[in-house]
C-alpha cells in the first residue's frame, strides 16, 4: 500500500468511516486508470466509481466520509476527461 | 466486530403522506445544497404509492421519489432520490432505483426517465452506472437558464 494514500484523508474512529482498505484500492484503481501509477488491472469507470459502495467501519479506524466522497466526485470528473466516462 | 465490515441490505418500504414532515427538514442537508423547493408536498400526498423510503434507526435514511406518468402508460420517472450523509456509499440508492424499476415494470411501463443539473456530475454518473442513457446538456430544458441531464432507461 501506497503510505500516500493511507494519509489523504481524515481518519475515523468510534463514528462511523469508509472502510480504508476498500478506499484504498479503489483510487488506486483510478489512479492507474488515470495513468498516475502503473495499472496492472482493468480500468476504472466514472460511472463505476459514482455507484462504488464501502463497507461502514466504527470500532475500526475509517477514513471521514465526506472528503471521501469529495475526492470521488473530482476523480470522476478527471476519469471523464481522459474519456473514462 | 460485527458492526464492522457489514454491508446490510435494507428494507425499503413504501412512503406514507405523513414522511414528509420528516424528509423535509433534511433533504437539503442530504444534498449538501438547497434542495427542499424540489420536493413539494404534493409529491409526497399524490404520488406516495410509487414512492419508497428506507428507514434507519431515527428514521428515514433515503428516499425516492417516482411517479408512473398518468398520460404516457409506457413511462415511470425519478423525480427526486436523497440519501443521508450517513448512509452513503451503501448502495441505498441503487437499491431504491431498482425497487422501482420493479414496480414500474409491474404497471406496465417500459421506460423510466430522471433529469439533473448538469453540475450533478456523480448523479450523471450514477444514472450511467445504472443503465441509463444520458443526453445532455439540454439548454433551456426547464426554461430559460435552466438547462438539464436528461436519462432514460428501458424497463
Amino acid at each position: 500500500m501506497d503510505a500516500g494514500l493511507t494519509r489523504r484523508f481524515t481518519r475515523t474512529k468510534y463514528r462511523p468511516g469508509y472502510s480504508i482498505a476498500e478506499v484504498d484500492a479503489l483510487i488506486e484503481q483510478i489512479e492507474a486508470t488515470l495513468g498516475l501509477r502503473p495499472r496492472y488491472g482493468p480500468p476504472v469507470t466514472a460511472a463505476e466509481v459514482a455507484a462504488a459502495k464501502f463497507r461502514l467501519v466504527r470500532l475500526k479506524p475509517g477514513y471521514e466520509m465526506r472528503e471521501v466522497d469529495e475526492a470521488l466526485d473530482r476523480y470522476q470528473e478527471q476519469l471523464q476527461d481522459q474519456g473514462w466516462g | 466486530m460485527g458492526q464492522d465490515s457489514v454491508l446490510v441490505r435494507p428494507t425499503i418500504r413504501t412512503a406514507a403522506p405523513a414522511d414528509y414532515d420528516v424528509v423535509a427538514p433534511l433533504v437539503d442537508a442530504w444534498w449538501g445544497r438547497p434542495i427542499l423547493g424540489s420536493l413539494p408536498r404534493l409529491f409526497l400526498d399524490l404520488f406516495y404509492r410509487t414512492s419508497l423510503v428506507i428507514d434507519g434507526s431515527s428514521g428515514p435514511t433515503a428516499v425516492l421519489v417516482g411517479i408512473l406518468s398518468p398520460s404516457d402508460p409506457e413511462t415511470a420517472y425519478i423525480h427526486f432520490v436523497g440519501v443521508a450523509p450517513s448512509h452513503r456509499r451503501q448502495g441505498y440508492a441503487g437499491l431504491l432505483y431498482e425497487e422501482f424499476f420493479g414496480l414500474a415494470r409491474t404497471a406496465g411501463r417500459t421506460c423510466v426517465r430522471a433529469i439533473t443539473a448538469p453540475v450533478n456530475v456523480t448523479s450523471a454518473n450514477f444514472h450511467r452506472a445504472m443503465g441509463f442513457a444520458v443526453t445532455g446538456p439540454l439548454p433551456g430544458y426547464n426554461g430559460p437558464g435552466h438547462d438539464m441531464l436528461v436519462f432514460e432507461r428501458s424497463l
